[in-house]
């Protein structure tokens, strides 16, 4: 299998090729047992090939599995190659096994639409490229998937294209994240010039013998660049909030648990880069605290489930970049996959809580739910519980691993504290924001119409299924990397950090890839941790468990400036819209205006010249036999004038 | 024993692949004309069935020149890994136009055992034109496989576009072929030879050339100029294109080009000993320019797509020749990647029009296949994708094969003209994603013309998309039948 890594993503390409061409006739039985056959297909693959791999490599090395030689032409040349490593092993069971589960639950969130062979083929597309992404073994060959991706988050967030929004939504985008893909792309054209190559190791390699400097530090920023519009960071995590506007588990599995975590992918990728310059890691975490806070404040004010899941993945992508900030990789990616299975939970449970209102998203609306759908309350919960930062649940570890690291980092000292105590408050918002979210769902009375609760029921078992199994790997997820503060005395180990260890290169000169952290600063963290989940929540209960949105409007009525910021999201949109949607469309209305009228002034001169110059061509294309012989002749002629 | 000294012991073996051909298409009329009604569903399954088995043969003699090229006739006929890579070409064009014309012809009512018999014979001209390593064997390829060409375009008997497009290519092709004889009498005349390994003994030993090998040279250009439609001799090819039947239009711009680049190949270089002095390599930049420039441009202002066509393959046809012109051995393996890629997206676009087409009068604008995307979907992807592919999208066979052609350029030290050739290939992005553009959006009006529909048409278009994603993406064993030392050899240096 070690050798075959190809067929992983290529399972579910065959799936959208067999669904993309033949599903609309051959019908939804079809598609969905091509669907989600070929996506478990890939998983139980990768399953296998990680199998093996752990059997054939014991220190983690890098697997390099070359498919075929795409062109060699001189010393130019580029290889179709995927690589296994700890790293990408990581990503490719979370990828394979939580997007599996999220087609499944598609079969019964999706049964009634229309383009239900169409769904399945993007969704199938999506699943290919993100391996692409993951597997490839090349900046370049990552850049493939990552604009797979890309296009199939377009496709999927308008896939109602009937509606306004949708496709607005799907263009807003594929325009941002245009302007990171940019930034990825000067990055890979600097590490072309000035290592020769874009291959993961070659480019590892280079970097080390260049040494840090404003070269590496370049090459660094323009990829966070580009992270930062694939995994919506600030500035440009404007269109992730909009992005809801896909169907739901495509806001689960696509816009939650795996294509947006591919920034935090390529950073940690990348770490001996970015280890290089304290400058670029400083931005990251920087940038990550600030949309941590940012966005965790913003969802406090948010009425629709969907939208404020969306700010809270946006939240937690900056915790994510904390951690990448701070040198703490290994906190980067528990927290990746923690997040991806409580975040995956919420955004399936809030689905199957669509599913259950017909359609409604407003929480106001909502209300004790709790009774009617059981199994989708109590995955919700312990899901809840895990984004909140309760102890023993999985994203008590991963966060409380970023904020002690942020605290102890040893590349700022200053700076860290910063980052540490933005991240704390932010925190706190988490586990109010969640909570405010579950009470107002699911406690209290029923708020919507007589309508709707007569129709509440729980949605079908493929939808449930996943549910459950996210929710157990929520509860028990962070098990996979318990600190050292707990672990040392129960002779548990850190076992994500032993596993990732080699894909922190140790190199002379450069600080390790993971540091230890104190305990004194561990034991802070934890109990503050702690204390902040049970305050956030103690505080969100006591507002909405009984009294449904009286609170919020007792606080509008309070604060109505603080309110009213958070809830028009700081008027990010509309300053965007102001600064640069504007003025570019004012531009471009003075170009039409006043440039069209000398540029079409011109091109009509130009036309008419043209037309004088089609006459005479027109002269010798007469369609007469005798023109072209002339022609013919004449060319002989004067190419024996000229060189005879 | 061998009773004659100009025939080598193999030499029936060497010719096996012509033989099936020649005979295989003897053997169509011949049923034709005795099992008219019985066998007529059964002729183009039976040509493709020929060309398979001359397929089979041609790969059957890889192991016996892989280590090194063979010489038949007296040194007039050359066997090597070169020629076999370009016999597969000729074959795999013939095969999708036979592929494709069965549902043409049924539906335009004209089918018949000797169309699929002149493919054949016309197939069997070029594998001659492509081998020959004597002028006057490739003249007699090339006149094969004209006067092959001569009938097929006029095989619309009854309609008078057809029968004007046949004998504007008779007549010019007359003209041309003089040209290019006069040309050989010339070389001839001053050499005493019209072989391409003596030519190539004559000028390095003498090392200069006199005006009457220039004035034969010219010749010699302008003829096989005028069989690649390089401008200024490209004047036949939209009025041909438009007339002929599609498919055959599709055949006739893709497969004898490549042939014809194959003798110039030899050609320029039996002649590069002199090409210093002489600056003969000069006329042949100067065609390739005047023929990316014209072809590209004109091609943006024609609405109607076959003539589109036209003028796109001479603006190919210039960016090839800036290969050939260089005469370095990675040339041949970059213009037999782009013959490939040019084969499957051209004889691909034509056979999407051929589907279109109400019947041949009707001429197929760019408003005809409005909205059409969504109406055929496959249709519709099958032209996006040749276009693609023909405009040189990365991912696509066109990418790869420009990439490689304006690297020997580059590699030869011809920036400008690499340039030239880059520059002109954006132009025409313009007008081939116009037609994408006007695919799906454009709406169409209601009377747009109903597909044919077919299972050969469809399995022809099927195999092109695949090989042009082959192609685009996996070209290196194209590459590896190549070694540069075969190379030398097929050049004669």
């Amino acid at each position: 299998m070690l050798d075959k890594l190809a067929l992983i993503p290529l399972m579910p390409f065959l799936g959208f090729l067999l669904n993309g061409l033949f599903g609309r006739r051959l019908g939804k039985t079809f598609v969905s047992i091509v669907g989600v056959g070929t996506a478990f297909a890939s998983a139980i693959l990768g399953s296998y090939a990680t199998w093996e791999y752990v059997h054939t490599f014991h220190d983690g090395e890098r697997h390099v599995d070359v498919v075929y030689q795409w062109f060699l032409s001189g010393g130019v040349g580029t290889d179709i190659a995927f690589q296994l490593d700890p790293l990408s092993i990581v990503m490719l069971m979370v990828v394979t096994w939580v997007g599996s589960l999220i087609h499944l639950y598609s079969v019964g969130y999706m049964h009634e639409e229309d383009g239900y062979f169409r769904y399945f083929s993007y969704l199938n597309l999506f699943l290919a490229m993100m391996l692409i992404l993951i597997l490839g073994s090349s900046y370049l060959f990552a850049f493939v998937g990552w604009e797979g991706v890309g296009l199939c988050s377009y496709l999927l967030i308008g896939y109602y294209y009937q509606t306004d929004f949708a496709p607005a939504a799907g263009k807003k985008a594929f325009v941002v994240n245009r302007i990171g893909d940019f930034g990825f792309l000067l990055a890979m054209f600097l590490m072309f010039m000035a290592f020769g190559s874009v291959d993961f190791g070659a480019v590892e390699k280079g970097a080390i013998g260049v040494g840090p400097g404003a070269l590496v530090t370049g090459i660094c920023v323009l990829m966070f660049v580009g992270a930062c519009g694939k995994s919506a960071q600030m500035p440009l995590y404007v269109w992730l909030p909009d992005a809801m506007a896909g169907p739901t588990p495509v806001s689960a599995l696509i816009h939650a648990a795996t294509m947006v975590t591919a920034g935090v992918y390529l950073v940690v990728r990348s770490n001996v880069l970015f280890r290089m310059s304290p400058t670029a890691m400083a931005i990251v975490a920087f940038i990550g605290a600030l949309t941590a806070l940012f966005a965790a404040t913003i969802g406090v004010a948010q009425n629709d489930i969907k939208k404020v899941l969306a700010y809270s993945t946006v939240s937690q992508l900056g915790f994510m970049f904390i951690a990448a900030g701070v040198g703490a990789y290994v906190a980067a990616i528990f927290h990746l996959v923690t997040h991806a299975f409580f975040k995956a939970c919420l955004f399936l449970g809030s689905g199957s809580v669509i599913h259950a209102m017909g359609g409604e998203q407003d929480i106001r609306k909502m209300g004790g739910l709790r009774k009617h759908i059981p199994v989708t309350h109590w995955t919700f919960a312990i899901a809840t519980f895990a984004i909140a930062g309760f102890p023993l649940a999985a994203g008590f570890f991963s966060k409380d691993e970023i904020l002690a690291s942020a605290l102890a980092t040893p590349y700022f000292a200053s700076l860290g504290k910063v980052v540490w105590a933005m991240g704390t408050v932010a925190a706190l918002f988490t586990a109010f924001y969640m909570y405010r979210l579950y009470y107002l769902t699911f406690a209290g009375e029923f708020r919507g119409t007589h309508e709707q609760e007569h129709h509440l029921h729980e949605s079908p078992k493929t939808m449930t299924i996943p549910l459950i199994v996210l929710a157990s790997l929520s509860a028990v997820g962070g098990l996979i990397g318990i600190p050292h503060l707990l672990g040392h005395s129960l002779h548990i180990p850190h076992v994500l950090e032993h596993w990732l260890e080699p894909v922190l290169t140790k190199v002379a000169g450069l600080r390790d890839g993971a540091f230890a952290v104190a305990e004194q600063p561990e034991i802070i963290v934890m109990a503050g941790s702690t204390i902040l989940a049970l305050a956030g929540w103690w505080f969100a209960k006591s507002k909405y468990a009984t009294r449904g949105t009286a609170a919020d409007e007792a606080f509008h009525e309070n604060m109505p400036g603080l309110a009213s910021t958070w809830e028009n999201k700081y008027w990010v949109d509309e300053l965007y819209d102001a600064i640069v949607v504007k003025p570019l469309h004012g531009f471009s209305t003075i170009c039409w205006k006043v440039f069209d009228a000398i540029i079409d002034g011109l091109l009509s001169l130009a036309a008419y010249f043209i037309a004088a110059l089609g006459d005479i061509i027109r002269f010798f294309q007469t369609g007469n036999v005798r023109n072209y012989a002339l022609m013919l002749f004449l060319g002989v002629v004067v190419f024996i004038w000229v060189y005879v | 024993m061998n009773l004659n000294p100009l025939l080598e012991p193999d030499w029936l073996k060497a010719i096996r692949p012509e033989t099936i051909l020649v005979v295989g298409g003897l053997l169509l009329i011949l049923l034709e004309a005795f099992f008219r009604d019985t066998l007529r569903r059964l002729l183009a399954p039976l040509a493709a069935v020929i060309l398979a088995a001359t397929a089979w043969v041609v790969v059957g003699m890889y192991p016996w020149v892989s280590d090194a090229p063979r010489v038949f006739f007296g040194g007039t006929y050359q066997i090597s890994v070169a020629t076999i890579v370009f016999d597969l070409t000729f074959i795999l064009a013939t095969l999708l136009v036979i592929m494709l014309s069965r549902d043409y012809l049924q539906r335009e009512n004209i089918d018949c055992g000797e169309y699929y018999a002149l493919l054949l014979w016309g197939t069997f001209g070029m594998m001659m034109m492509a081998k020959g390593l004597e002028l006057l064997v490739v003249v007699l390829g090339l006149e094969t496989l004209s006067v092959c060409i001569f009938v097929l375009v006029g095989f619309h008997r009854r309609i008078p576009i057809s029968n004007e497009a046949s004998l504007k290519y008779f007549l010019m092709g007359a003209f041309a072929t003089g040209f290019v004889l006069y040309g050989i009498a010339l070389f001839y005349g001053a050499t005493g030879s019209t072989s391409i390994p003596q030519l190539l003994v004559y000028f390095s030993q003498n090392q200069s050339a006199g005006p009457l090998l220039t004035i034969a040279f010219i010749l010699i250009m302008a003829g096989l100029g005028f069989k690649l439609a390089l401008a200024p001799f490209h004047g036949w090819a939209p009025d041909v294109y438009q007339g002929a039947p599609t498919p055959v239009a599709a055949w006739l711009s893709t497969a004898p080009k490549a042939a014809t680049l194959v003798v110039l190949l030899r050609l320029f270089a039996a002649t590069s000993p002199v090409a210093e002095q002489t600056k003969w390599m000069s006329i042949a930049a100067i065609l390739a320019v005047l023929s990316m420039i014209l072809g590209n441009f004109v091609a943006i202002a024609q609405r109607d797509l076959k003539r589109m066509l036209a003028y796109s393959g001479i603006a190919h046809v210039g960016y090839m020749m800036l290969a050939v012109r260089t005469v370095r051995e990675d040339a041949v393996a970059a213009i037999a990647l782009y013959a490939v890629t040019y084969v499957l997206m051209n004889i691909g676009a034509f056979g999407v029009i051929s589907l279109l087409q109400k019947n041949q009068n009707d001429p197929q604008t760019l408003d005809d296949v409005a909205g059409m995307g969504f109406k055929y979907p496959f249709a519709g992807i099958a032209l996006t994708v040749f276009m693609l592919s023909l405009a040189g999208i990365p991912g696509t066979a066109g990418f790869m094969s420009k990439f490689f052609v304006f690297k020997v350029v580059i590699d030869a030290g011809d920036i400008g003209l690499a340039l030239i050739g880059i520059f002109t290939s954006i132009v025409s992005v313009y007008y081939y994603l116009r037609v994408v553009y006007f695919l799906y959006m454009k709406e169409g009006d209601e009377l747009t013309p109903v597909p044919v529909r077919g299972a050969f048409a469809t399995g022809a278009l099927a195999l092109a998309i695949v090989g042009v994603f082959v192609v685009g993406l996996w070209p290196m064993p194209v590459f590896d039948l190549f070694p540069l030392a075969a190379n030398a050899i097929f050049l004669g240096h």
